[in-house]
């Protein structure tokens, strides 16, 4: 028994949040449970071998690439020295070189209390100048974009594990957030505090709101698609539409409908409007849909659901019926969102492995698809021709859409 | 020739063709599929379905899910639970005269020669422990393993458990595990501590009282660190563990005793649990006290103490004479 117990791990929450974009920071959760602000454009080549901000970011050689066993941190980057040694022998030649890349990092770990967010599953939300997330610990953060400090002075505490991402409205006046007892909450993005009652689901809700023309959407694990209010969180639809089996998928809007699958192994088309499903749906798949579906705005009938059963199905929005040549089967589950960068379709496999596919014949552009060698669960973030995907860990790579290269890999 | 000794005589019983059976199945499955897909899909995964098919037959309740999937599968595993005790149990009645000969020959080799013949006068077969024990555990890792994917306790668990499920869209039912169960939280550990220690007290009382009798004073002391390390450590992973785990290991625990007690009967005495304790058979003195006190002398171990029977005792008592005495006394 003990040895069953010693060689078993018990899969711990580790989170799937995936990166953010804020002007030139970049957000990501680079650990187990912690957010960093990296620099989405640091200094390169010969700016790290100078004692200037360079880039007039505040920062100096931040993110100069590492080449010998020790990098350099903290004031050694702030000169011109090659201040590398490892037991008094110069590690390199190189001035400045493996400085890192992030502005700051929370929990910083020096917070009184400690601060445990245990993990983050969803994207981080930007509103201005303040950044926010929630932990698998049930606590709200509200951060300064500049320093990482806590902008309220106490977090948001809704008590239950936080796995869907936050949301806010259009206007920006609200956030959203959706816990693992299946309670919705509102809140005033300045001062953290409730705006209203919070919402009951009546099960747990693991995908993000989902909020359009004054309405959010939420899909629960009861089956339940919800349409609330986004102001008082009353009900717009007579009665919730319910599938036959838990709804985990974050819901999308496009041509009129909620598109939203879970583990009833369907994915769903629910007539925005009327919460009706549409005729011809659901479609069903032979695994559960977990990662968010994708619409392009240029192919506005075209819906793409990746599943559990590692195909990326391309469906009609109308009818529910397949695309001819579809669907693209990865090797392993996927459960992260497709992205188009620029004429490529871009999803990324639990196992690591990015495929470029064509978006009309469902076909691969590459040759081979680029493997990352890690585990990826979470959502890809475009970056122009490129995406910025976050492995599990913690480990980022930027691929190039155009060519399916790894651009380059940031290890926290 | 004891009378013990005669009863636990391996015979091409049921309960041999069954072990022989499910060793070759095995065996044959892993070099058919190779290990680790033999693993998954022979064990793992039935495993994992059917704990899933149980939570849905008991209304959603995960933990009594597993509670009645822990029994289950004891039950299922109760031959060679009662043949790995009844080899025990074989061991002890011949450790009296295992011990002189460990006292009266000093060359190893004579010493293992005369070992062997006493194992062959008395029927036991020093496997007899070991086969059902090994098959066992190899179910109770399956389990353990069945169980850590199923509680889970991150949502990454369940992706990993998606492709585990048979695609019988029933079973999918049962997820989201209802994870709450008495003053547990299943897929997280015991913040009160009441199942650390519940684990740590039954697995003490089972560990107790599957204690075989020590043949030196070296051994009986490792028996008796064992004793007390064995459910501090599981007390130790138990706090760390998701409660699901603990759950199981307090009912297989529970199930052990009970059936230690079936195969022990009258002679499996709770004083056994108390510290000072060394076997199942509390008046034994301990083998450091037989090693300076004569056989005959010795305290009660009758079935130890008669004289080996002759070729025609032994076909007698194999064929039921002593079973059926044994049977009275019960």
């Amino acid at each position: 028994m003990l040895a069953a117990a010693g060689c078993v791990g018990i899969s711990k929450p580790e989170g799937w949040g995936g990166p953010a974009r804020a002007d030139d920071l970049l957000l990501a959760s680079t650990a187990k449970g912690e957010l960093s602000a990296l620099d989405l454009n640091p200094e390169t080549g010969d700016q790290c071998d100078n004692s200037t901000d360079d880039d007039e970011d505040d920062r100096v050689n931040e993110g100069c690439p590492k080449v010998g066993d020790k990098a350099e941190s903290g004031r050694a980057c702030e000169n011109d020295t090659n201040d590398d040694t490892v037991d008094d022998i110069a590690d390199d030649d190189k001035v400045n070189d493996g400085c890192p890349p992030w502005h700051w990092t929370f929990p910083t770990g020096d917070e009184d209390p400690e601060i445990d967010l245990e993990a983050i599953y969803g994207t981080p939300v930007v509103i201005d100048d303040t950044v926010y997330l929630g932990g698998y610990s049930g606590d709200v953060y509200a951060l300064d974009l500049e320093t990482g400090e806590p902008v309220w002075p106490r977090p948001f505490a809704a008590d239950e594990p936080i796995i869907a991402g936050l949301a806010t409205n259009k206007s920006e006046t609200a956030l959203y957030v959706a816990t693992d007892d299946g309670s919705l909450h509102v809140l005033d993005p300045q001062t953290g505090r409730e705006t209203v009652e919070p919402f009951d689901a009546g099960d747990s809700i693991w995908a993000a709101p989902l909020l359009a023309d004054g309405v959010v959407y939420v899909a629960a694990v009861d089956g339940k698609l919800h349409a609330l209010d986004a102001k008082t969180l009353e009900p717009e639809w007579d009665a919730p539409f319910e599938a036959d089996q838990g709804l985990i998928s974050d819901p999308v809007l496009a041509d009129g409908a909620i598109f939203v699958g879970g583990l009833d192994r369907a994915l769903h088309a629910v007539d925005a409007a009327t919460g009706e499903e549409r005729e011809g749906w659901p479609f069903e798949a032979d695994n559960w849909f977990w990662g968010k579906a994708l619409v392009d705005p240029d192919r506005p009938d075209t819906v793409y659901a990746p599943n559990l059963d590692g195909r990326l199905y391309a469906l009609d929005t109308e009818t529910g019926e397949e695309r001819e040549g579809w669907p693209f089967e990865a090797e392993e589950p996927l459960r992260s969102a497709p992205v188009l960068a620029g004429e490529a379709l871009l999803i990324v496999d639990r196992g690591g492995n990015v495929y470029g596919l064509d978006p009309e014949a469902g076909t691969p552009n590459w040759s081979a698809p680029a493997a990352l060698g890690k585990t990826v669960l979470s959502n890809p973030l475009l970056l122009g021709d490129e995406v910025l995907i976050s492995a599990q860990g913690g480990d980022l790579f930027r691929v190039d859409g155009t060519a399916g290269g790894v651009v380059e890999v940031v290890t926290p | 020739m004891s009378a013990s000794a005669t009863q636990a005589r391996p015979r091409p019983s049921v309960g041999n063709l069954l072990m022989i059976g499910v060793i070759v199945t095995i065996v044959g499955a892993f070099v058919v599929l190779t290990p680790g897909r033999a693993w998954n899909v022979l064990l793992i995964q039935p495993l994992i379905n059917a704990l899933l098919l149980l939570t849905n037959l008991v209304g959603g309740q995960f933990g009594v899910a597993i509670i009645l999937f822990t029994v289950l599968l004891r039950v299922v595993t109760v031959p060679f639970t009662l043949r790995q005790l009844q080899s025990t149990r074989a061991m002890q009645t011949i450790q009296p005269r295992m011990q002189e000969i460990q006292k009266k020959y000093k060359d190893p080799k004579r010493r293992q020669e005369e070992t062997m013949k006493l194992y062959r006068e008395s029927g036991v077969n020093p496997l007899g422990c070991f086969m059902p024990m090994a098959i066992q555990m190899l179910v109770f890792i399956a389990l353990y393993r069945a169980l850590a994917v199923v509680v889970g306790g991150s949502p990454e668990s369940l992706v990993g458990l998606s492709q585990r499920i048979y695609s019988w869209s029933y079973l999918s039912e049962a997820i989201p595990l209802e994870q709450s169960f008495l003053w547990l939280e299943l897929g997280r550990s015991d913040s009160t501590f009441i199942l650390p220690l519940m684990v740590g007290v039954s697995t003490y009382v089972q560990t107790r009282l599957a204690a075989t009798p020590a043949a030196t004073a070296q051994q009986q002391q490792q028996q008796q660190m064992m004793t007390w390390m064995m459910p501090l450590v599981l007390v130790w992973i138990t706090m760390a563990l998701p409660s699901g785990v603990g759950v199981y290991w307090v009912v297989s625990n529970i199930f052990s005793v009970f059936a230690s007690y079936w195969v022990y009967g009258r002679r499996l005495s709770w004083r056994t649990l108390l510290p000072t304790g060394t076997t199942t058979e509390p008046k034994r003195p301990s083998p450091k006290m037989q090693a300076n006190v004569p056989e005959e002398a010795e305290e009660p171990a009758p079935e130890a103490e008669e004289p080996a029977p002759s070729e025609g005792q032994k076909v007698r008592s194999r064929h039921g004479k002593r079973r059926g005495k044994r049977k009275k006394r019960r």
